[in-house]
């Protein structure tokens, strides 16, 4: 029964998601899924592109481990529009367990005239978490 | 007659009468001032010049439309002396695809309203390019 009580509170914390704006570390692990909130300002004709998400390791050029991807369509508009876009990158195997990948955006079709924003040292692969010594110490009245 | 904007919708009162006469007689269109393009979206203006040809003041009036969209001009009509000129003025958003535009003229026998002059410009669509700005990560987490 301690066991079993043991496994649910590690599955609770295991499951609780970490909001990071810029700058700030996320830590995650094989299985978990990363969603990247992004956000632009369009005007011009109706345009369709992809959203593309890379975590990876930031050298003379980005060297790209997991990605992941999204449709978006920006309507015509005479006037610059705001748009938030999102895209979710499963963490898997193909990432190594290690401090400081840093993380990337782009449009694919319009990254000369849009960019490639990117914060740096922000996504931390742990291990699968690990807990030890968890016991009641003890109780009493207060 | 060919599909126009109707004439002003009411008559000046007290004026000398006119014999209908033949087109561009007495209210003549000397200019239709409009942009070179516009993009979809865009506040067109649109100036149109007439002189009077008559050897005595007459009430001119301008109308006209874009496509099938019919616009109405400031003011609905005028009093023009002779030789002289005035300029009505109209303005619309600028639609989606390259338009032409007519416009007619106008003017008072006393009795009637009676169409004269008649010009046509085109004004081509603007196409826009993309612009971005301001692409940012805004927040990242765990889902």
């Amino acid at each position: 029964m301690k066991d079993l009580y043991a496994q649910t509170v590690r599955g609770l914390l295991e499951s609780v998601g970490v909001e990071a704006l810029p700058g700030e570390k996320v830590q995650l692990k094989v299985g978990d899924k990363l969603r990247v909130n992004a956000s632009i300002d369009y005007k011009g004709p109706a345009l369709s592109d992809t959203f593309y998400a890379a975590i990876g390791v930031r050298g003379v050029g980005f060297d790209e481990i997991l990605v992941g991807q999204s449709v978006v369509s920006f309507p015509q508009s005479a006037d610059f529009v705001t748009y938030n876009l999102s895209a979710d990158i499963t963490i898997t195997t193909a990432i190594a367990a290690k401090t400081d990948y840093d993380l990337y955006v782009k449009l694919v079709n319009h990254e000369t005239e849009a960019g490639r924003p990117e914060v740096d040292n922000v996504i931390d692969i742990v291990s699968a978490m690990a807990f030890q010594n968890f016991k009641i110490t003890g109780y009493n009245k207060v | 007659m060919e599909r126009n904007q109707n004439p002003p919708s009411s008559g000046p009162r007290g004026t000398r009468g006119l014999a209908p006469l033949a087109v561009g007689t007495y209210a003549d269109i000397i200019a239709v001032y409009g942009p070179a393009n516009a993009a979809y979206g865009d506040q067109v203006s649109i100036s149109v010049v007439v002189m009077n040809l008559a050897s005595y003041p007459i009430y001119i009036g301008v109308g006209g439309h874009y496509d099938t969209t019919g616009m109405n001009y400031s003011p609905e009509y005028a009093a023009v002396d002779a030789g002289g000129s005035y300029v009505f003025t109209a303005s619309f958003s600028m639609p989606n695809k390259s338009i032409t535009l007519d416009v007619w003229s106008w003017y008072w026998t006393g009795a009637e309203w009676v169409v004269d002059d008649h010009e046509a410009i085109s004004i081509p669509l603007r196409t826009l390019a993309p612009e971005f700005r301001r692409f940012g990560v805004t927040q990242y987490n765990k889902v």
